[in-house]
């Protein structure tokens, strides 16, 4: 068979081409508390997988967490997600969400919406708010109880203290 | 046998069939189970269980309660219970069981649990003996708590609690030829514990929920229950039969359990007298339970 570069030429400047995200939540994970055996994981998949905005999971059952797909336009609930977790019958360790701030503007004080939703980002700095991160939600429902308490204590210095409806966020890596 | 104080997931379906057989006398004894599971809220589950079992006859002994003579005086008190003796399969009743998760401590692949459990029976069997089983000997109601620690393959779960049993009636034949006598017995009340030891053999990491599972674990059963008490035609019979007295007891049942695709049950495990005796059973006592649980797929409305 004879090497034909203008057959290979296609898929070459196929792959060779930068993909450009969609901004807005690409994954979220979810770390579970209270579970060891993997009849508890299953439970948890099952769950969650169950929500609506929910295209698949994938536990990791060494790790006790997994990761959400979402459906493509979905709006995400991240207290459904939570309250999947604990009518399995387990607690939230952590939600972390992967985060394209491609076309999302972060103001000063780490404020920014999507999906009609609220975030501010604590300990925001600027240099970090372009591409891909992952963010940690720090609010009730989302981590074990005293960790929140901690991040309240935080919060309650933030100019966002009195608003409910914002997700508090703060960078994982 | 033991439930630990994890409560089954909210709006999850399980079914467990299991069978209880020991050797008695010439007879093997047998008590077949079904349970319905069901987790009405996140820490609330309910079990509906419904046995069989040729443990007891229709009626009560013929001969349960003899007489001699004393001159002009006739003295009545209860005969011994013959064992081995061939009883038809009969339906026990129905055994509901509810128990909410109170406490809960969860770590990364750990936890430390604390529920409280109440359970009904409607069995009505002609049980004659005083140690009372709500699942398939009395009826009545019970209650207790329930300690469970789980961490990484190794669990720890202790189960204490109260039997406050009902007690059975029927008419028993007048040796004297008259009509039948009402016959009652009060089963004795009775407080139990479980300790269950369990320990995850294989696999020793998972890596997905084909991998099947191996667990062995001991079960330490004691129980202790009072006297059981037999009135006739309104008179107390004076007690003399073994099995009607107050006793106690302590088992070891060891047993494995396999666990096919992170939901299929399946556990075997044979009971030992340690302390005692049952009057009720004899052991070796072999278990064989499995277990399934039924999700939802269907996606919730938002």
């Amino acid at each position: 068979m004879k090497f034909r570069l203008q057959n290979w030429l296609g898929v070459v400047i196929v792959f060779a081409l930068p993909l450009k995200s969609v901004a807005g939540i690409q994954w979220v994970d979810v770390g579970v508390n209270g579970m060891t055996c993997s009849m508890c994981t299953r439970s948890v998949e099952m769950s969650i997988s169950r929500l609506d905005f929910v295209d698949s999971v994938s536990m990791s059952l060494e790790e006790t967490e997994g990761r959400v797909f979402l459906k493509s336009e979905a709006v995400i609930d991240f207290k459904k997600i939570a309250k999947a977790v604990v009518d399995a019958g387990f607690s939230v360790r952590f939600i972390r969400v992967g985060f394209n701030f491609d076309d999302v503007p972060v103001d000063q004080d780490g404020f920014f919406t999507w999906q009609n939703k609220s975030f501010q980002w604590l300990q925001f700095k600027s240099s970090v708010a372009e591409g891909d991160v992952a963010l940690k939600l720090v609010d009730e429902y989302f981590l074990p109880r005293k960790e929140n308490l901690e991040w309240k204590k935080k919060i309650g210095n933030t100019k966002a203290q009195a608003n409910q409806n914002i997700f508090h966020v703060v960078q994982e890596f | 046998m033991n439930e630990p104080a994890s409560s089954v997931p909210k709006g999850v379906i399980g079914v467990r069939a299991f069978t209880q057989s020991y050797k008695e006398v010439n007879t093997t004894r047998l008590l077949g189970a079904m349970r319905i599971m069901y987790g009405l809220t996140p820490k609330l589950s309910v079990m509906l269980t419904g046995s069989f079992s040729n443990h007891h006859d229709n009626k009560l002994p013929p001969d349960l309660i003899t007489h001699s003579h004393n001159g002009n005086q006739t003295n009545y008190y209860t005969n011994n219970i013959k064992k081995g003796v061939d009883y038809p399969y009969l339906f026990n009743g129905i055994h509901l069981f509810a128990k909410y998760r109170a406490l809960s401590f969860d770590g990364a692949s750990k936890h430390f649990r604390m529920a409280l459990y109440g359970e009904w029976s409607t069995v009505d069997v002609a049980h004659d003996e005083a140690e009372p089983n709500l699942m398939d000997d009395t009826g009545g109601y019970g209650g207790g708590a329930i300690a469970t620690w789980l961490i990484n393959r190794f669990a720890a779960s202790l189960t204490y609690g109260f039997i406050k049993p009902n007690s059975y009636f029927e008419t028993q034949p007048d040796f004297t030829g008259g009509p039948d006598l009402p016959t009652e017995i009060y089963y004795g009340d009775a407080t139990k514990f479980n300790l269950s030891l369990g320990y995850r053999l294989s696999p020793k990491h998972y890596t997905d929920y084909n991998q099947a599972n191996w667990n062995i674990y001991i079960e330490l059963i004691g129980k202790k229950y009072d006297a059981a008490r037999v009135i006739q035609n309104g008179t107390e019979i004076a007690n003399q039969a073994l099995a009607l007295e107050s006793g106690s007891y302590l088992e070891i049942h060891p047993g494995i359990q396999r666990i096919v695709k992170s939901n299929f049950r399946i556990e075997c495990s044979a009971g030992f007298s340690l302390v005692g005796n049952s009057y009720v059973h004899f052991t070796p006592v072999w278990t064989i339970a499995v277990q399934r649980y039924f999700y939802r797929t269907k996606k919730s409305r938002s």
